[in-house]
């Protein structure tokens, strides 16, 4: 089944899906294509701030079609190994705040939900 | 650094970056189709990288959800269900503009 995913550091965000028999491995590869930084010198994190090994697969780590849903996708942290070899911290720069609502939709119920379609 | 053919990376208003895979974008956004296959070449096409200074990353992380979500629900067998997207009232007007400039 396909798991869909945010893999997110810094200012980056990546909008993937892959099979959840699929390895941390191959998602690293995923990430390499796009940033161009070999597997090696990337470290996946979980929602709890676990480190990610490469043979585990992500039905391992509980991601699954019902947890990992295009609308809703899980948030898998990505750090690289710096110069000196060390990795840098897990630091993600959160979205801006939207603007305050104007008075005149404050009032009203959730009813006029729109969809873009 | 461009990302290859195969993902395309979006910029937000606050210059945080998205990245989606190519194929999702250009089936969902027609607008985003017309810039990256159009007849003319445009830069956009040649690095794969559209900058949308007209929406901020809030909505335009919703917007790469939706985009994720429709492309799934066209790959869907007849029949089958496909679970509603959800959207906050107070994201609705920002993503209600996105969408119309995005064609989607």
């Amino acid at each position: 089944m396909d798991v869909f995913l945010v893999i997110r550091r810094k200012k980056t965000t990546i909008f993937t899906d892959c099979k959840d028999s699929a390895t941390v491995l191959e998602l690293k590869k995923i990430v390499e294509g796009i940033t161009k930084i070999p597997p090696a010198d990337q470290r996946l994190y979980t929602t709890n701030s676990a480190i990610m090994e490469d043979s585990k697969t992500l039905q391992d780590y509980g991601f699954n079609a019902t947890t990992s849903k295009a609308q809703n996708p899980t948030s898998i942290g990505l750090t690289f190994k710096l110069s000196s070899g060390e990795f840098e911290d897990l630091e993600l720069c959160p979205y801006s705040t939207p603007p305050e609502l104007p008075d005149v939709m404050k009032s009203q119920d959730a009813n006029g939900q729109e969809q873009a379609s | 650094m461009g990302p290859n053919a195969e993902y395309i990376k979006l910029i937000a208003a606050d210059e945080k970056e998205f990245f989606v895979k190519k194929a999702d974008a250009v089936e969902v956004s027609k607008t985003i189709r017309r810039i990256l296959d159009g007849p003319s070449q445009c830069k956009e096409g040649e690095i794969n990288q559209i900058e949308l200074s007209n929406i901020t990353s809030p909505t335009l992380k919703i917007v790469c959800d939706f985009l994720a979500y429709r492309a799934q629900v066209n790959k869907l067998e007849e029949g089958e269900d496909a679970r509603d997207f959800p959207i906050r009232p107070e994201d609705a007007v920002d993503v209600l503009k996105a969408a119309n400039f995005l064609d989607c």
